[in-house]
């Protein structure tokens, strides 16, 4: 029997663009899990702005470089203009 | 005979329709609003040279000031002068919006400067119930009523409609036009680009009619003192005109981009690529070079900017397409929020321009190309695509690089 091969297929547009990723945070807003994968240490924390001049397309982000015990370094942001967390290569 | 519709006598020469929107770039920058109309308005210059003020508002031309006045005498002739930037983006696609409306009642359209276009109803009689219905369904296409002439000519065409009121068409016979015109300012002339620069001169000759031109200077003198326009003046003003040049309908392609931290020249130029490449690569194109191209932006302060590029021949190389763009691109007066790329005229279908003498690359490229083109028959145009560095020092992530089109 044939197998179906799930093809891949990419649009034009940003090579690196984040992707929603599910994230716990503690009380203080920093992540304790990312994609159900526990938090061991926050590496790393800062804030990104851009924009800020402009009436549309202002961009704040809370980057956070997390280390998790299934998949080392990652980093994730929370978007603070429109809400909901990301995962990015920084 | 002058303001009714032509009688049976007339020949079944042309008859050109004359469509005219007054103020038409001002209107579009100043948001349609009527309120503002009422004020001394004039369009800011767009910088350079003699600073030129754009088209002006009755209440500023009751104060003496003029569309081409020089600014600083603009504002000497009106303190209160306000002005407002242009929007060239926006009046470009009001105005086409317009002319695909007209071409709607099956008008062949020849299109002059934003608010006046030319047709020869003579072909639509028979579609609208003669020329008072031509006139009717002209009327009726478009959101504004414009002032309307008719006349054998373009020309005399045009002097009808700026004279014509905004619901009464002003037509004009083929036996009257030359006595219509003898009485017309010569003001008229400045909107045909060529005689434009003839008014001042002959204005400052006592020249105030068309007739008197045509009296006061013989062939000879007027061609001796102004050369081509001059002739062109007086054949306009005996009711001589050339045929119409009618436009062709091409289908809209065109695409645009976001842009952030747009000030370097290096994002603009890499932006450009993406939009080259996203324009060949859409498949409406259906092979055709690109002859004549128009580049806009959206600027950070408020207003816009737009530009035509006309290629020196028609190709469909991408590299040599933003080569071309990327000059006026450096003409920006501002930084820019988003980047448009429009064609706005096709060249014939060429599928290869490969070299003549291209050897062994020549031919390496040829094998990926058809390589390429059949990834994409299999999987889709979005199969294979190229990594652009367009703004590596970003400091967001996302707009380090894109994927953009893979063109074979």
């Amino acid at each position: 029997m044939r197998r179906q091969v799930k093809r891949h297929v990419s649009a034009p547009g940003p090579l690196n663009a984040p992707q929603p990723v599910r994230v716990l945070t503690d009380a203080r807003g920093r992540p304790i899990a990312v994609a159900g994968k526990s938090v061991e240490t926050v590496d790393n924390e800062w804030l990104q702005e851009d924009g800020s001049w402009r009436e549309k397309g202002e961009l704040r982000r809370r980057y956070y470089e997390v280390t998790t015990v299934a998949d080392g370094h990652v980093v994730v942001f929370r978007d603070l203009t429109r809400g909901g967390w990301f995962k990015q290569r920084a | 005979m002058s303001r009714g519709v032509r009688s049976r006598g007339d020949s079944d020469g042309p008859r050109i329709v004359c469509v005219h929107i007054p103020r038409f770039e001002l209107r579009v920058a100043a948001g349609g609003s009527q309120d503002l109309l009422g004020r001394p308005l004039a369009i800011a210059p767009a910088g350079g040279g003699a600073m030129p003020v754009g088209e002006v508002s009755p209440s500023a031309q009751a104060q003496g000031v003029q569309a081409g006045m020089a600014l600083g005498e603009a504002l000497a002739r009106c303190p209160q002068l306000e002005l407002i930037p242009g929007d060239p983006i926006r009046v470009a696609q009001a105005w086409d919006q317009a002319a695909r409306s007209l071409e709607g009642i099956g008008a062949q359209l020849e299109l002059g400067q934003p608010g006046l276009a030319y047709f020869d109803g003579n072909g639509l009689q028979g579609l609208h119930g003669g020329e008072r219905g031509v006139i009717a369904a002209t009327g009726k296409a478009l959101r504004r009523p414009p002032r309307i002439g008719v006349a054998p000519t373009r020309f005399c065409a045009l002097a009808a409609a700026l004279e014509a009121r905004s619901r009464r068409a002003r037509v004009i016979g083929e036996r009257e036009a030359r006595r219509y015109l003898a009485a017309r300012p010569v003001s008229v002339l400045r909107y045909r680009p060529e005689t434009e620069p003839l008014v001042a001169p002959l204005q400052r000759f006592g020249i105030d009619t068309l007739g008197a031109l045509v009296k006061k200077l013989g062939a000879s003198a007027i061609a001796d003192r102004f050369g081509q326009p001059g002739t062109l003046a007086r054949r306009l003003a005996l009711g001589h005109d050339t045929p119409l040049q009618t436009r062709h309908v091409e289908d809209r392609l065109a695409e645009s981009m976001g842009l952030v931290e747009a000030n370097s020249g290096l994002l603009l130029e890499r932006a450009l690529g993406v939009l080259v490449d996203r324009l060949l690569a859409r498949p409406e194109r259906r092979g055709r070079t690109l002859r004549v191209l128009v580049l806009s932006a959206r600027l950070v302060e408020r207003g816009t900017w737009r530009e035509e590029v006309v290629l020196r021949e028609a190709i469909a190389d991408a590299r040599r397409i933003v080569l071309a763009c990327s000059a006026p691109l450096r003409l920006l007066g501002a930084p820019a929020v988003a980047l448009g790329l429009e064609v706005e005229q096709f060249g014939p279908p060429m599928s290869d321009q490969t070299t003549l003498l291209g050897g062994e690359r020549a031919a390496r490229d040829e094998r990926r190309a058809k390589a390429v083109a059949q990834v994409q028959a299999l999987a889709g145009p979005h199969a294979l695509l190229r990594v652009l560095v367009v703004d590596p020092e970003s400091r967001v992530p996302e707009r380090r690089t894109l994927f953009t089109p893979w063109l074979g």
